[in-house]
């Protein structure tokens, strides 16, 4: 046998990402978050991604690939199990949001049920709670929501590493309900923080 | 909140990822007019902004427009289409003006583009775009506004003004008043009318106009725009709650229509987020519709009633 190693290719090169329009500034949804965490939460390990090394930006967009590529795993599926074009008009990809000054992008809307689907690969175990383990996942759905003026969500999550012990990988899918108050003080925080930031007026 | 963690499901509901919200799929009804030279200061390679100058308003219509080509989806412009002396040259110039007038989702150009057509009970042009404030400052110049009757544009062709450059209003947090390159953007206003259309006497000065430089990429000195002696008034509401306000209550009327009248208030959103498509304002509009404030008090205004639960068109 001969093995000859080709060239490292990035996941970012093997996942096909649909290009869409992203409005420059800070004022995103996820970076609003990941500045709450690195000043609050995390304090020190949630550095602005253009504070970042080449090599952890590498890293970092790996990581995130795997989640493009979960999403259009789940989407072909779904589209092969049925009839494709004629639910077309159901699951929508609404683009990039704006709500006082601050963008959004999330994954899918389901027009049927006005429900938020959001999509998720990650390599923590699937033991720990989505409260408090995975914060940051809660803000980011309740931010959609409240742009999308939704109270649910599907969170369609893949543990690629399972709980750790005898699972092997796992695909979980979730479905949140949030009050409104839980919706309009999430919001209040994301804004408060971007304002103090000088990211929004 | 609530988790509810399912099982996956036995058969997953076929799915498709809809295109991007897409405007551009309109066919443009003013399709020769977005071929002329453009005077976007972001299109300028060479040349320069008309400024100071005496014009003659050869035509003026409503078209779409793409910023040729700079954002995703057309909107609505109003056309201005000039003849003036090119100082540089003491000849004969044209030159095309494009004024920015919102939304397609409010309003589409009529067929032969001399009147914006209402979509869904939109009343009235948003009042701080360029093209409001560029019909504001022919007003303001003693234009009749009886003479647009019921909104015919073309009552401009043949003005003879002289026009100026004046700083765009800043219009809240998504319009900063500056192009994307960082320069001050500015809009061309009239300062004053020498002849009205209607008008045989011929006074107009000649030459007197002058065409500032084009914004050069790269430098550091922000262009300054020139100043005046009048300009246009200032619009009325320059963060724009109240155009958002109107936008909104018009797809409202638009969902009380598909849905015979009658509308409960958790169906709204979906039954007006393809109305919304391409709208850049489509989060904040999908929340003042989500809003039993909003709901509440501006049905007494664009017609209908709100009982805590349900909207109904007023009788």
């Amino acid at each position: 046998m001969k093995v000859v190693e080709l060239d490292p290719e990035n996941l970012e090169s093997l996942a096909v990402r649909q290009g869409g329009y992203r409005s420059p500034g800070p004022a995103h949804v996820s970076n609003v978050i990941r500045s709450i965490e690195n000043a609050v939460l995390k304090p020190g390990q949630r550095r602005p991604y253009d504070e970042l090394t080449k090599d952890e930006k590498r890293r970092m967009g790996n990581y995130t690939s795997g989640g493009w590529a979960w999403e259009e795993i789940i989407r072909e599926g779904i589209v092969r199990a049925g009839g494709g074009p004629l639910y077309g008009d159901r699951f929508i990809s609404p683009g990039e949001l704006t709500l006082d000054g601050i963008h959004g992008t999330p994954d899918w809307l389901d027009a049927a049920d006005w429900c938020l689907e959001e999509f998720k690969c990650t390599w923590r175990s699937s033991s720990r709670p989505l409260d408090p383990d995975f914060w940051h996942w809660l803000v980011q759905i309740k931010a959609y929501c409240k742009m999308l003026t939704c109270q649910w969500a599907r969170l369609r999550v893949f543990y690629v590493n399972g709980d750790y012990r005898e699972s092997g990988p796992q695909y979980r899918p979730y479905r949140l309900e949030f009050t409104k108050l839980e919706i309009d003080d999430n919001w209040k925080m994301l804004t408060g923080h971007a304002r103090s930031k000088g990211w929004i007026k | 909140m609530a988790i509810q963690k399912k099982a996956p499901p036995a058969s997953a509901r076929p799915a498709q990822r809809a295109a991007a919200p897409a405007g551009a799929a309109r066919p443009n009804s003013h399709g020769a007019v977005q071929q002329y030279a453009s005077l976007n200061p972001e299109d300028y390679t060479q040349g320069g902004l008309l400024d100071d100058v005496d014009v003659t308003v050869a035509s003026a219509r409503f078209c779409e427009w793409d910023y040729n080509g700079s954002i995703d989806h057309p909107v609505l412009a109003l056309c201005v289409s000039i003849d003036y002396t090119d100082p540089a040259t003491g000849k004969p110039a044209q030159a095309d003006q494009y004024y920015s007038a919102g939304e397609l989702s409010r309003f589409i150009p009529s067929d032969d583009g001399t009147h914006a057509v209402a979509v869904a009970g939109a009343k009235g042009l948003a009042g701080g775009t360029n093209a409001a404030l560029f019909l504001q400052s022919v007003i303001d110049q003693g234009f009749p506004v009886d003479r647009f009757g019921d909104g015919d544009v073309s009552a401009l062709d043949g003005l003879v003004a002289h026009i100026n450059r004046v700083a765009q209003p800043k219009r809240g947090a998504q319009i900063t008043g500056k192009t994307q390159s960082g320069y001050d953007a500015t809009v061309a206003l009239v300062t004053k009318i020498h002849r009205m259309p209607w008008e045989t006497a011929s006074t107009v000065p000649k030459g007197g106009g002058r065409l500032s430089p084009a914004p050069s990429r790269g430098t550091s000195t922000a262009r300054s725009a020139p100043t005046t002696s009048r300009t246009a008034a200032p619009p009325q509401d320059p963060s724009g709650d109240a155009d958002m306000r109107e936008e909104a209550a018009g797809i409202l009327l638009a969902v009380l229509q598909n849905k015979g009248g009658k509308v409960i208030k958790t169906s709204i959103p979906p039954g007006s987020f393809k109305l919304l498509a391409g709208n850049p304002n489509r989060s904040e509009i999908l929340n003042l519709l989500a809003d039993d404030e909003f709901l509440g008090e501006a049905g007494a205004d664009y017609g209908w009633e709100f009982d805590g639960q349900t909207v109904s068109a007023s009788a």
